[in-house]
């Protein structure tokens, strides 16, 4: 649940997913998203709203990035989503295995790697609905309106002897994406300079490639990965008031070991140099981003694992440097020491506390929480906690701390901006309570609630414009100075097994802006007040597994497009004929049901599967300029030896 | 009422596994099939079908039949010129039979595949904007037949089948089919690999 504990991860949902696509990473958790093609996603921890920062992600212990500006692209998650093992997400700042974060974290588990000599290979494909048909042969009623999702194609092998093991995948993605909704892509079109019969701009592609070697002793254990990945994509760019067109590069190589000196005390460090580009991608506007980010981090920390007591405190040396027009010799340092201990003072009563200092330059963050967990029966545990965190601008506001440095993108893309002179750190307060109930293996029942005190935030807000041949024009740009409010979150959460082989699990989210200041209102309103998702997972024999997820989301308004609200949004040039559809400053609330059914073959080693989504084929939007999603499905076959 | 349809629910779907279990993939069966589409909406304005063929293959599985299957149908046009296409059903699906004697079953079921629309000429309008004469959509069937075995590895069947593909605007329509079945027992290789 969004408010559930902040700082350690007993309370935190823990469930195996089965993920077909962005929305299954926050299934259930309490976190919200928003996104413009299913493929990329605004996220919202509680913490901060869509647009402020971002949760750290973590595969396997190492951290990756695969955010440009705020948005994450699933592209670029370093896993073929159906390897994904576990996922646990968590709000707040706090310190998981000798990694810090600052703002919620998405913890992903891959699956473990099997000995001797393991293959796989999957290929997905699915579209939504909206083809056509045979009317294109009516002109009154022709729409080249084909979403397609594929091919999706991974690949991979792995190689596990004793203690040492050693793997490699590839990911490739195509998407075709022309919902009539989204015109903002459509705009990008135009005829190959090569081949006037070619359409460039529509399709997106990415590959990713990915290699890892390991070994585990019980005093050491070494990690080496390395991936790269690079996509023909859109980048959602909010002060752009749109998508454009970009190609976007990430580079990463990590160390990561922890060395036992005691079978209790040891030491963990990791090392990462990451490299990220956005660049140019032929399009209607005339401008490039040529932006380009190095990263070269160090973490250290010493760690002590008792049976009532630990502790994990260590360092973070960040240097950061970007290259982009306009911005010589942008060079962060950022250095962070951070501290997590837990004491279990008596079997029922457990405190925690952690804290993290950060320095960048004249600067300093300062972050701090504590919790205490009393079980006061055999069937309930209740946590108290507490925060107070900091985060510097250039972690909260990197790109309106990169324009302030010289960056100039906005003056090149036309878009009239306001940005404080100095950002300030934003700051924030909150205090959760959790309690979970478990009676036996057959039902939990988890309830929790948190308060929070945004002291002050820079909240991004474009003014877009309506324009008619482009849908969007960019508005005044402005980052919104030290704003405040408070919010809540309130939540429950179920598990009910009925049978070994059906669970039933439910998760309501309650969220409402108790006070502040109109824009803090205002903001967020993006995010649904109410929410619930429920899910069976049913396996009637072995080799078939059966889930059936019903959501309800409330409505959401996104103040930033109020003028377009009610206005025209008409098909562009590619499309014939033409045909408008109306922009709204609102997502409807809506009530969704998917699907997905599997079957194994061949002793789990082939597998097919059919994702139905949307069954009842209403709208459903997650954000105003994103798609229509309508019914549609997803089929996919996975062989594994 | 919501109480006692859940707990309905929940014992149905439990004593199902138990009452109703059978030996998985003990047999397989091919069937050769001939259709015709008896009524339809929207495509029927403009294309004329022709009678069409196919084929199904199924085996046993705990609960009820999976099956896999084609149906191939032509349509002719009637307003745009060259506009006629082939129509290939690929489909896979679950079935259940239930005796009404040691001969005769009632099958219904339902089936999930795509529809392919394979037209004859690609078409361009004003010029410049050119539609692939390649078509396809997602596409549900619900099914029920009558079944006669006539030996014990022949039957025969008749039945009827509501299909609708998910189309922009949808197109839906009954067809009715004759079924040739061949069973045979099935081989070692064939239960390892459905397993």
């Amino acid at each position: 649940m969004a408010a559930n504990d902040i700082y350690f991860s007993e309370n935190d949902s823990t469930v195996t997913p089965k993920i077909s696509g962005v929305s299954d990473y926050v299934w259930q958790k309490g976190w919200n998203y928003a996104s413009l093609d299913r493929m990329s996603m605004l996220t919202n921890s509680g913490d901060y709203g869509f647009y402020g920062p971002q949760a750290m992600f973590l595969l396997d212990g190492i951290p990756f990035d695969p955010s440009f500006f705020g948005v994450a692209y699933s592209q670029h998650f370093p896993l073929p989503y159906f390897l994904t093992s576990q996922i646990e997400l968590k709000n707040g700042h706090g310190v998981l295995h000798g990694i810090n974060y600052h703002a919620g974290l998405m913890n992903i588990q891959s699956e473990s790697v099997k000995d001797g000599l393991s293959v796989f290979g999957s290929g997905q494909y699915g579209h939504n609905s909206g083809e056509p048909g045979p009317w294109v042969f009516d002109p009154d009623r022709v729409s080249p309106n084909v979403e397609r999702f594929g091919p999706w194609i991974n690949g991979g092998v792995s190689f596990k002897l004793g203690n040492w093991y050693a793997k490699g995948f590839l990911k490739f993605q195509e998407y075709k994406h022309v919902d009539e909704f989204v015109q903002l892509r459509m705009i990008n079109s135009r005829r190959s300079p090569t081949d006037p019969s070619d359409w460039l701009g529509v399709d997106t592609r990415s590959l990713l490639r990915l290699a890892e070697t390991g070994f585990t002793a019980s005093w050491i254990s070494v990690k080496v990965q390395a991936y790269q990945s690079e996509s023909e994509d859109f980048l959602f760019f909010q002060p752009f008031a749109r998508e454009i067109p970009a190609e976007f590069e990430v580079n990463q190589y990590s160390a990561l070991s922890t060395i036992h000196f005691t079978p209790n005390v040891g030491i963990r460090g990791l090392f990462q140099y990451r490299e990220q580009g956005l660049n140019y991608r032929l399009n209607r506007f005339d401008y490039n981003f040529d932006w380009k980010k190095e990263m070269n981090s160090i973490r250290g920390s010493l760690f002590y694992l008792g049976d009532r007591f630990q502790a994990d405190i260590g360092t973070e040396y960040e240097l950061t440097d970007i290259t982009a027009p306009g911005l010589s010799e942008y060079e962060r340092i950022i250095t962070t020491i951070f501290v997590n201990q837990e004491l279990q003072i008596v079997p029922q009563f457990l405190i925690s506390a952690t804290a993290q200092v950060q320095v960048s330059g004249d600067n300093t963050a300062h972050m701090a929480g504590g919790s205490f967990s009393i079980d006061p029966s055999s069937f309930w545990n209740m946590n108290l906690a507490g925060s107070y965190s900091e985060l510097l601008p250039e972690v909260a506001h990197p790109l309106e701390h990169q324009v302030n440095s010289g960056y100039y993108i906005f003056d090149h893309l036309d878009i009239p901006f306001e940005l404080p002179g100095q950002i300030k750190n934003t700051r924030k307060v909150s205090f959760s309570n959790h309690h979970q109930f478990t009676m036996g293996d057959m039902f939990s029942l988890g309830l929790s609630a948190e308060w929070m005190h945004h002291i002050s935030m820079n909240i991004p807000f474009q003014a877009a414009l309506y324009d008619l041949e482009f849908s969007t024009m960019p508005g005044n740009f402005s980052l919104l100075p030290e704003i405040s409010g408070q919010r809540l979150i309130a939540g429950a959460d179920v598990q009910f097994i009925p049978l070994r082989n059906m669970v039933h699990r439910a998760a309501i989210t309650l969220q409402r802006t108790l006070g502040g200041d109109q824009e803090y209102e205002t903001y967020w309103k993006m995010i649904p007040d109410f929410m619930v998702q429920y899910s069976i997972d049913y396996t009637p024999y072995s080799d078939v597994n059966l889930v059936l997820n019903l959501q309800y989301r409330s409505e959401t308004t996104w103040n930033e497009f109020s003028n377009l609200d009610g206005e025209l949004n008409r098909t562009f040039h590619v499309q014939y004929p033409f045909r408008f559809f109306e922009f709204s400053d609102t997502t409807p609330k809506h009530f969704n049901i998917d699907l997905k059914m599997g079957k194994w073959f061949w002793g789990q080693r082939l597998r097919g599967e059919l994702v139905l989504k949307n069954l009842l084929n209403t709208n459903y939007q997650t954000h105003p300029l994103g798609i229509r999603e309508r019914f549609g499905y997803m089929a996919r076959v996975e062989m594994r030896f | 009422m919501i109480r006692t349809a859940i707990v309905s629910l929940i014992v149905l779907i439990a004593a199902n596994q138990n009452l109703y279990s059978q030996e998985a993939f003990s047999e397989v069966r091919l069937t050769l099939t001939a259709n015709k589409l008896m009524s339809g909406n929207t495509l029927l304005r403009s294309w004329e079908p022709t009678e069409g063929l196919g084929f199904e293959l199924s085996t046993p599985y705990h609960f009820g039949n999976l099956e896999a299957g084609y149906r191939y149908l032509r349509f002719n046009e009637i307003d745009f010129e060259n506009s006629g296409f082939h129509s290939h059903y690929i489909f896979f699906g679950w079935n259940f039979s239930y005796a009404a004697s040691d001969e005769v079953a009632l099958v219904s079921g339902v089936r999930f595949g795509k529809q392919f629309m394979l037209h004859d000429e690609d078409i361009f309008y004003g010029g410049d904007y050119r539609f692939s004469r390649e078509e396809s959509e997602f596409s549900y069937e619900l099914q029920m037949r009558l079944q006669y075995e006539i030996s014990r590895n022949i039957e025969l069947y008749i039945g009827t089948a509501y299909n609708r593909t998910v189309f922009s605007i949808p197109f839906a329509a009954f067809y009715g089919t004759a079924g040739l079945t061949f069973k045979f027992p099935s081989s070692r290789w064939f239960r390892t690999v459905m397993e």
